[in-house]
């Protein structure tokens, strides 16, 4: 009857909510203890250089990316799916989907000189793809990584160069 | 009075016919209901064991590598950025505490319950990139992404709601003992 109902009600209220907790606590826990632990939570804002809140930005301003790619100092690196990356991206840019990072990085940035800034991008201002293939690049050891914020959206109605398709060097 | 007496029975009756694949918080019932004959002993322990197998499976790799599924977390671009890590962090242990409830059959009703609410949830985020178009990779059962071997979302959504229909089977059964009542 009714109490029979109130009685699961409860039972499915209390035991959610213990293994809820169960497992925050315990992840909570394992993630502190591991090696490779994970931040819980990234800072919401210009990445700095080191990491952290201070320092300077990431961000690299639409003008200094075009500056850029017209002096053919800067490597663009697509942060969207593989799908994404052919319906159309900015001339020449690599795709390195987020993803795939600490998989694909090295190759396919074999060939790219030292000093060139590496450009990370994505799609749409609330896009987060870029900032944190920017961070992993970091990690790994990666030098002058900047983000264009909402790039391949503001490349476009810029009209500066894009392409679609295939990747024209199969890596 | 009669509600001391009405509970001595019901415990009783409990004793007698206790179904021990669903838990005790649920008091066992005329074993005549209506929908009794779709909950034998049996298929309820299967559905429990393949639910709960599934979660601790799906657990397994993104608890070793948190990295790679806050990335596939961010690529379905729905939760906000400060969200994304304690995800990663949370949820793959949710899932593995959930699936050894089912599978040892504790907690059952809240197992259950927050089973179903996960597929929902993880269906619908599916659907939802669907909709909108978005490519990604499921990241269901691992955190790799096989280069271009990568399963049509559909076949994803799809998988989905096979596990959805057994969790949805497993929350009626639960459900269905105590609405009978009434």
């Amino acid at each position: 009857m009714g109490s029979h109902r109130r009685k699961l009600g409860f039972s499915v209220l209390a035991q959610s909510g213990a293994l809820f907790l169960f497992a925050v606590t315990v992840s909570l826990l394992v993630n502190h203890l591991r090696p490779d632990s994970l931040a819980l939570v990234t800072s919401d804002g210009p990445v700095n250089l080191t990491g952290g809140k201070t320092g300077t930005s990431l961000i690299i301003s639409l003008e200094e990316a075009r500056r850029l790619f017209f002096e053919k100092k800067a490597v663009f690196l697509d942060a969207r799916s593989p799908k994404a990356y052919e319906k159309g991206r900015l001339a020449a840019a690599r795709n390195l989907p987020l993803g795939a990072a600490e998989q694909m990085a090295f190759d396919i940035l074999a060939d790219v000189p030292q000093d060139a800034v590496l450009i990370a991008y994505c799609d749409g201002k609330k896009c987060i793809l870029a900032k944190r293939l920017a961070t992993a690049l970091l990690d790994m050891g990666f030098q002058n990584v900047r983000i264009l914020e909402n790039g391949y959206t503001r490349w476009v109605k810029s009209g500066l160069p894009t392409e679609e398709g295939p990747p024209r060097n199969a890596l | 009075m009669d509600k001391k007496k009405g509970r001595q029975e019901d415990k009783e009756f409990r004793k007698q016919t206790a179904d021990p694949t669903i838990g005790s918080a649920v008091p066992a019932h005329l074993p005549e209901g209506r929908w009794a004959r779709f909950y034998p002993g049996h298929l309820v322990l299967i559905a429990r064991m393949v639910l709960g197998s599934v979660f601790v499976y799906a657990s397994m790799d993104k608890i070793l590598h948190p990295t790679g599924f806050a990335d596939i977390i961010a690529n379905y671009q729905i939760l906000p950025d400060v969200l994304i890590n304690l995800t990663a962090i949370i949820l793959p242990w949710l899932e593995f505490f959930l699936g050894l409830a089912l599978l040892f059959g504790v907690w059952l009703p809240g197992a259950v319950f927050l089973c179903n609410l996960l597929l929902t949830v993880f269906t619908a985020a599916l659907v939802f990139n669907l909709a909108r178009g978005l490519d990604v990779h499921c990241g269901c059962f691992g955190t790799t992404i096989p280069d271009d071997a990568r399963a049509p979302m559909a076949w994803y959504i799809f998988r989905d709601l096979i596990f959805f229909a057994v969790g949805i089977y497993l929350l009626l059964g639960i459900l269905y003992k105590i609405l009978r009542k009434t």
